[in-house]
């Protein structure tokens, strides 16, 4: 059993990954795998909102004699992510207050 | 469940989008294969390979649905940001989306059946309306006919009589032919609304544009 991650929060670690370079689809997911479990469907609907959100954009380029299919963010996507950033910071101190609230000798 | 199948149910299921969502999403699983597939060394590991990826990413129906209310959610967004605050046509075709989208087979056929009792019961009292004012015209007409012979008959015998049996028999022919034209006309203002119910219909989900 596992948190299920919200979309929203999928929607920002794919922006991250994507931030760190242009990459495809087949990479993201491995990418997101060596940090969350999630399953390889999920990624497609996540990758293709943040495109149509004009988050990120795509473009091809052949490889060995078939297309790949390369993501890349854009500025208003990077102004996304660090929202995001933002509410992370935020959304995991709360977790983490309400999480750690029992173990009586830590406190803020 | 192989590649080949895999991606054609995706398909499939994906049909009723737009042509370019449909080929963006296939294409997607189609290179997420290849990707995958490249990375194996044997045939043997392929096999395996694959097996592992289709086992893992479910049934493409399910992610179908998933595509679909994605697709649904962002028209209706779309609808309200261009029209201010969309009209209920516009609500009704997307919220149509929705329903499509979240049901998978198993509980669309139902929702789909009943949608279709509910619409037939709609034209099964349309077309009785009809029938019944055709039918009231009729009787009105007939009697004025009767009513009219009866003058003739009755002229002979008592002018009265006869007399009565005129007024009788222009009347109700006049109140036919009146109503006859209302009813006429009513028809077929009553066929073309439906049609143009059913085509709006149609034409909300056709017409989509996604930018």
């Amino acid at each position: 059993m596992a948190f299920k991650i919200e979309s929203g929060i999928l929607d920002a670690c794919a922006l991250a990954i994507l931030d760190r370079g242009d990459t495809y689809g087949y990479e993201i997911t491995r990418e997101m795998k060596k940090a969350i479990s999630l399953s390889e469907s999920t990624l497609y609907p996540v990758l293709h909102r943040l495109q149509k959100e004009g988050f990120c954009v795509t473009y091809d380029e052949p490889y060995k004699g078939r297309n790949r299919r390369y993501y890349s963010i854009t500025d208003t996507g990077r102004q996304q992510l660090q929202e995001y950033r933002t509410m992370w910071a935020e959304y995991m101190a709360g977790i983490e207050m309400l999480l750690t609230e029992d173990e009586g000798g830590k406190d803020e | 469940m192989n590649r080949r199948e895999f991606l054609e149910e995706l398909r499939k299921n994906l049909s009723k989008l737009p042509a370019d969502e449909v080929d963006a999403a296939v294409e997607f699983y189609e290179e997420y294969f290849d990707e995958a597939l490249d990375e194996c060394e044997t045939d043997e590991e392929r096999e395996a390979r694959e097996k592992e990826l289709i086992e893992e990413a479910g049934r493409p129906a399910a992610i179908a649905a998933r595509i679909r209310g994605e697709y649904a959610a962002r028209i209706l967004e779309d609808d309200e940001e261009t029209s201010g605050g969309s009209g209920p046509k516009n609500r009704l075709s997307a919220l149509w989306w929705i329903i499509l989208g979240v049901c998978s087979a198993p509980v669309s056929l139902p929702v789909a059946a009943a949608t279709i009792a509910v619409v037939v019961c709609l034209l099964a009292v349309v077309i009785s309306l009809v029938i019944c004012a055709y039918a009231a015209l009729v009787g009105v007409g007939l009697t004025g006919l009767l009513a009219l012979a009866l003058a003739v008959v009755s002229m002979g015998s008592s002018a009265a009589a006869g007399a009565m049996f005129l007024g009788a028999a222009l009347g109700g022919l006049a109140f036919t032919a009146a109503a006859g034209y209302g009813v006429i006309a009513g028809t077929r203002f009553l066929a073309k609304a439906t049609g143009r119910f059913f085509a709006g219909l149609g034409n909300k989900r056709k017409n989509k544009v996604v930018k």
